[in-house]
């Protein structure tokens, strides 16, 4: 009987200490990069007086993330993206790409897909991608031409003749194809079928790096989350309501985040 | 890859499960080289992190070895996958149980179908 105690003992310190020592953290290999790609601090932007978009916003995207922002239309996601891309000028805080204050060179580390083209229609999607070759240095040719060949876009199309969803498709294997350190993509899945936004997505993970970092806003919440590192959900007035990583709170709330959002912004 | 997230179990909860599944199924058989993170979150379409942090898991167990050099591979304890093998199926009956018992199937309506399908499936498969 003895025995058997001393048995179950030694058996039970022997687990202990398998449990004790910590197992390898994959994830810290990854994480090694401290400073974050994107810090905004007290951003102020309001287009009429007295009516702010975004009032003391503040937004950290680490390296290696992709992160989802989140929120009912017109809370200011486009704004801010737009922002961070100096398309628009805030009124008042600091854009921090990489530790630096924003400023024209930053541009040559965000890849940025806006909420509406900028091409205009004459040009052909061949030419698109030369105007970009010759735009960014850090444009992968051989990769934009696999994705359009895998989306089956004609390169000598005019941009003009092509569908919604197909320009929003060249669109994305421009911006995507590029070595960048920060990806904002404004609504990358609107209007594309179902069967595009799974190479889209495919796409996006497949170019993950752990020192470059993913922003997208978007409403098909249900299409992206299981893509998301983080989230945030934002709400009128540049707030953010609930932020975190994205399945820490599948976790926590026992719901997805697609419940989840409707539920914090039901109308 | 017919597998889709659903629900709202933790997306790392349902990887884990499938890929535990595939190992112990011999999808991925014990001693070959298991695909790159970047591969499988592609296929699955989720975050490489999440993928990464699965195959943590699976390793913590014991199910996969990490060589630093080559990658990932199953392991070829028979004895662990036996284990857990035996983990996974008895947890699946337990729950198929509970369902047939919340259906009303009593234990002589159980037996009996076992016995009358069994064969008849498997060979239907």
């Amino acid at each position: 009987m003895n025995g058997s105690v001393n048995e179950c003992l030694t058996d039970r310190t022997a687990e202990n200490q398998a449990v004790e020592t910590p197992p390898a953290d994959p994830l810290s290999e990854v994480m090694i990069e401290s400073t974050p790609i994107l810090c905004c601090k007290d951003l102020c932007k309001s287009y009429k007086k007295n009516k702010p978009v975004l009032k003391d916003f503040n937004f950290t995207v680490e390296a290696g993330k992709i992160t989802g922002l989140l929120g009912p239309n017109g809370c200011g996601k486009s704004t801010l993206l737009k922002l961070v891309s100096g398309i628009l000028v805030p009124d008042g805080g600091d854009i921090l790409l990489c530790g630096q204050k924003r400023s024209e060179k930053s541009n040559a580390l965000i890849s940025f897909l806006p909420d509406s083209p900028y091409f205009s229609g004459g040009q052909r999607v061949s030419s698109m991608l030369s105007y970009f070759a010759d735009f960014y240095p850090d444009f992968d040719m051989t990769l934009a031409k696999n994705m359009l060949a895998d989306l089956g876009i004609d390169p000598k199309a005019r941009f003009r003749t092509l569908s919604k969803g197909t320009k929003e498709k060249v669109q994305l294997v421009l911006v995507m194809s590029r070595r960048a350190k920060l990806y904002m993509l404004d609504e990358p899945l609107g209007g594309v079928d179902p069967a595009a936004r799974d190479y889209i997505l495919k796409t996006i993970i497949g170019n993950y790096s752990p020192d470059s970092a993913v922003v997208i806003t978007t409403h098909l919440i249900s299409d992206v989350e299981a893509a998301l590192d983080d989230f945030a959900f934002m709400n009128y007035g540049g707030q953010i309501l609930l932020s975190g990583s994205a399945d820490e709170v599948r976790e926590r709330e026992g719901k997805s985040l697609d419940t989840l959002f409707r539920e914090v912004f039901a109308c | 890859m017919a597998w889709k997230i659903s629900g709202d179990l933790p997306i790392s909860q349902q990887l884990y499960a499938k890929l535990q599944t595939d190992i112990l199924s011999g999808v991925y058989p014990p001693g070959s080289q298991f695909p790159p993170v970047r591969k499988l979150a592609m296929d699955h379409s989720v975050n490489p992190n999440t993928m990464q942090k699965v195959m943590g898991l699976l390793e913590s167990e014991g199910l996969l070895l990490c060589s630093s050099t080559a990658g990932r591979f199953v392991t070829e304890d028979q004895a662990l996958l036996l284990k857990k093998k035996k983990q996974v199926q008895e947890s699946f009956l337990k729950e198929a149980l509970a369902e047939a018992r919340a259906l009303g199937i009593d234990k002589e309506q159980m037996t009996d179908f076992v016995l009358n399908h069994f064969d008849e499936s498997e060979e239907n498969l």
